[in-house]
C-alpha cells in the first residue's frame, strides 16, 4: 500500500515537473521565435528563468528519495474528472447562454442545474424539486433587485434578461 | 495625527452600511468551510469598481477583516477552520464546543479578534507613512527588485515547495506580459481577439481564486456532513469579563500577530499558530491545552486579527503584500488609481486615511455581529457545497463581465480558472500567480527604464547590481528563497524521521 503510494507520489510528481518543463518550453519558443528582441526582452527573461526552473524540478523529481517517497501522499486522485466534468460543462454552457438569453435567466438555469446534479437526486420527489427551483429564482431575483435595480450595473439581456 | 481628520468620511450612512454589509458577508463567508478570505476579497473586488475609491476600500477592508474571524466559527463548530488562518483556534475551540461551551468559545473567539484587530490598525497607522517616505528614494531599479521581493516572498514562504513557488510567480508574470509592451506599444502574445487588451487584473483575481474553488467545492459535494454542537446559553458579558482577564494571552497574541504581518508573505496561518504555541509554552497549565482551553483560541485569534493592519503597512508603502489577501487588496487598489508610496499619504491622504479609519469600526461592526452571528451560526455550516459552487459561479462571472462590459473577459477568467484548478492539484498555488500578474507591469516597466538609464550612463549591471536600496532587496530576496529551502528541507526531514 505504502510502496503503491509512493509510486504514485513519484509519478504525479515526474509528472507535474514534465508539463511544467513543456509549459516553459512553449513559452520560450513563443517569446524567441519569430519575435522582436526588444519587444519581447522581458517575456524572454521570464520564459529562460522558467526553463532553468522547470528543469530542476524534472531533476529533483527524478532524485526524490525512497524514505521521503513512502511518507508522501499524492494529491491527484482517480475519478476526480468524471466528478468535476458536469460542473464544467454547465459553466460551459452558461457562458454561451449568457450572451443568448441574457444574464438573468441563464444564471436562474445554471443555477438550478448546480442544485439538481450536485445535489441529492430527488427527481421523482415533487417537493424537492419545487424546493430548489424557488431557492434558484430567490438567488437571481436578489442579484436582479441589489446589482440590475439598486447598482445600474449592465449585463447581457440576450433574448429575455 | 492625520488619522483623526478624516474620521468623519466613515460615518456618512453610505459607508456605514457598506462596513454593516462587507463585514456580515465577510463573517459569512468566512465561516463556510472551504471559501478562503482571499477568494471572498477577490470576489468583491469588481463589485468596488463601480463605486468611489474610498467607499470600494473601506467595503474591501471590511470584508478583509471579517473574513479572517469568521474563519474561526468552522473551525470551533466543525472543527474545519473556515481559513488556514483558523487552524489553531480549532484546536482549543472544537474541544471546547465538544462539552457544550460552543457560544462561550465563539464570544473569546470575536472578543480577542477584536483586540488583536484594534492593535494591528494602531500599528498599521503610526507604522505606515514613515515607511512610505522610504519609498521617495526609490528609483526605477529599486523598484524592479521590490516587485522581485515581492513576488519570491509570497512564492517561496506559503508554498511547499519553494521551486513551484518561484515558478508560479514566474507563470503570473509570464500573464502580465500578454498585451501591449509598457514602452513600445506594441502588442505580444496575442493569439485570438479576446486577448488583444491583455488580461486584466481582476479577471485574473476572479479566474485564479474563485473557479478553483467551485470546483474542488463540486469534489467535496455528496460527502457527509460533520455534526454541529449544540450552541449553549452563555451571556456575552459573562465572557467578556473573563476575556479581559485573559491579559497575557491577549498581549503575547496581538503582540506576535503585529510582528508576523509586518513580515512580507508570512500571513495569518503562522500568526496564530505562533501564538498558540507560545502561549502553551509559557502556561503554568500546558497539558489543558487541545483539552479546550480558552486561552488557545484568546491567542490564536488575537494574533489572527493582529496580523491583519500590519500586513497592509510593507503593501500600502512598498507594495509587498503581508499576506496573500492582502496582495488581492493590491489588486483592489490599483483599479482604483491608487498606487502604493508616499503618493498615498498626500495626493491621495482622504482616500487612504478614510479606509485605514474605517478598519478600525469594521472592527467594531465585526465584534457586535460576531457575537449575534455566535447564537444562531449553525445554519451556515449546514449550506451544501453545491449551493456554495453555484452561488460563486454566477457572482464571479457576473463580477468578470461587470468590469468593462466584455465577454472575452469571461472567457479569459474561465480558461484561467480551469487551468488554475489543474496546476494546484501538481502543488502550483494561485497566490503567487496573482502577485505575478499584479506586480508585472511594475516589474516590466521599472525593468525597461533601468535598461535605458544604465545604458545611457556606466551600464546595465552596475546600475541595477550597485546602491544599498538595491543591494538590501537583491540579499533579502535570497535570503528569503534561502530561508525557505532550509524550512523545507528541515520539514522533510521531520517527515522522514516521523
Amino acid at each position: 500500500m505504502i510502496k503503491s503510494s509512493a509510486i504514485n507520489f513519484k509519478n504525479s510528481e515526474l509528472t507535474t515537473a514534465f508539463y511544467s518543463f513543456l509549459v516553459a518550453g512553449l513559452f520560450c519558443f513563443l517569446s524567441f521565435y519569430d519575435t522582436d528582441a526588444d519587444i519581447y526582452l522581458f517575456p524572454r527573461i521570464i520564459a529562460v528563468t522558467l526553463l532553468v526552473f522547470s528543469v530542476i524540478l524534472l531533476i529533483s523529481s527524478f532524485q526524490l528519495s525512497r524514505s521521503y517517497l513512502k511518507n508522501s501522499n499524492s494529491n491527484v486522485k482517480n475519478g476526480l474528472f468524471l466528478k468535476i466534468l458536469p460542473g464544467l460543462l454547465i459553466g460551459f454552457i452558461y457562458m454561451t447562454l449568457m450572451d443568448v438569453v441574457g444574464f438573468y435567466t441563464s444564471a436562474f438555469f445554471i443555477f438550478l442545474a448546480f442544485l439538481l446534479l450536485y445535489g441529492k437526486r430527488e427527481m421523482t420527489d415533487p417537493k424537492a424539486f419545487i424546493k430548489k427551483v424557488a431557492i434558484s429564482i430567490g438567488f437571481v431575483f436578489v442579484l436582479y433587485l441589489l446589482f440590475w435595480q439598486g447598482l445600474h450595473v449592465r449585463t447581457p439581456i440576450g433574448l429575455l434578461l | 495625527m492625520d488619522f483623526l481628520n478624516y474620521f468623519g468620511n466613515v460615518f456618512t450612512p453610505y459607508h456605514l452600511m457598506l462596513l454593516f454589509g462587507g463585514t456580515t458577508a465577510g463573517l459569512i463567508l468566512g465561516a463556510l468551510p472551504g471559501l478562503s478570505p482571499t477568494m471572498a476579497v477577490a470576489l468583491v473586488i469588481p463589485f468596488t469598481f463601480h463605486m468611489e475609491p474610498a467607499s470600494g476600500l473601506i467595503l474591501l477592508g471590511a470584508m478583509y477583516t471579517a473574513t479572517v474571524a469568521g474563519g474561526a466559527i468552522s473551525a470551533i463548530l466543525v472543527n474545519v477552520p473556515g481559513a488556514p488562518a483558523n487552524i489553531a483556534t480549532a484546536l482549543d475551540g472544537h474541544q471546547m464546543a465538544r462539552k457544550g461551551r460552543a457560544s462561550e468559545a465563539l464570544h473569546y473567539c470575536f472578543l480577542s479578534s477584536f483586540v488583536g484587530g484594534i492593535f494591528g490598525i494602531i500599528i498599521l497607522i503610526f507604522f505606515t507613512p514613515p515607511l512610505a517616505k522610504l519609498a521617495l528614494k526609490f528609483g526605477p531599479t529599486e523598484l524592479f527588485w521590490i516587485a522581485i521581493l515581492g513576488i519570491t516572498v509570497i512564492g517561496t514562504i506559503g508554498n511547499k515547495s519553494v521551486i513551484k513557488g518561484l515558478m508560479a510567480g514566474l507563470f503570473g508574470l509570464a500573464i502580465s506580459t500578454i498585451g501591449d509592451n509598457p514602452m513600445l506599444g506594441e502588442q505580444r502574445f496575442v493569439y485570438s481577439e479576446h486577448m488583444e487588451s491583455g488580461i486584466h487584473i481582476v479577471v485574473a483575481l476572479i479566474g485564479l481564486f474563485a473557479l478553483p474553488q467551485i470546483l474542488t467545492l463540486l469534489e467535496e459535494s455528496g460527502k457527509s456532513k460533520v455534526g454541529i454542537y449544540a450552541l449553549s446559553e452563555t451571556k456575552w458579558i459573562t465572557s467578556l469579563k473573563y476575556n479581559v482577564t485573559r491579559i497575557k494571552a491577549l498581549t503575547l497574541g496581538s503582540t506576535i500577530g503585529a510582528i508576523v504581518g509586518i513580515i512580507p508573505g508570512a500571513g495569518g496561518q503562522i500568526a496564530g499558530l505562533v501564538a498558540y504555541d507560545q502561549i502553551k509554552k509559557t502556561s503554568h497549565s500546558p497539558e489543558n491545552f487541545g483539552q479546550g482551553e480558552p486561552d488557545g483560541i484568546i491567542a490564536a485569534e488575537s494574533a489572527n486579527n493582529a496580523m491583519v493592519g500590519p500586513s497592509l503597512v510593507p503593501l500600502l508603502t512598498l507594495s509587498i503584500p503581508g499576506s496573500p489577501t492582502a496582495a488581492v487588496l493590491l489588486g483592489g487598489l490599483l483599479i482604483h488609481g491608487l498606487f502604493p508610496g508616499p503618493d498615498l499619504f498626500t495626493v491621495h491622504a482622504e482616500v487612504i486615511w478614510t479606509f485605514i479609519d474605517s478598519l478600525i469600526v469594521a472592527q467594531v461592526f465585526m465584534v457586535v455581529i460576531g457575537l449575534f452571528l455566535s447564537r444562531h451560526s449553525g445554519w451556515i455550516m449546514k449550506v451544501p457545497p453545491h449551493y456554495m459552487a453555484a452561488s460563486i459561479l454566477v457572482l464571479a462571472v457576473f463580477g468578470t463581465y461587470s468590469i468593462q462590459s466584455s465577454y472575452s473577459d469571461v472567457l479569459l477568467m474561465g480558461v484561467l480558472g480551469i487551468t488554475m484548478y489543474f496546476a494546484s492539484k501538481l502543488g502550483f498555488g494561485p497566490a503567487p500567480v496573482v502577485l505575478g500578474v499584479i506586480l508585472g507591469p511594475l516589474a516590466e516597466d521599472n525593468f525597461l527604464q533601468g535598461k535605458l538609464i544604465g545604458e545611457a550612463g556606466d551600464g546595465i549591471f552596475d546600475y541595477f547590481f550597485t546602491g544599498t536600496i538595491n543591494l538590501t532587496l537583491i540579499l533579502a530576496t535570497l535570503g528569503s528563497i534561502a530561508y525557505s529551502v532550509y524550512a523545507s528541507h528541515k520539514m522533510n526531514k521531520r517527515v522522514m524521521l516521523k
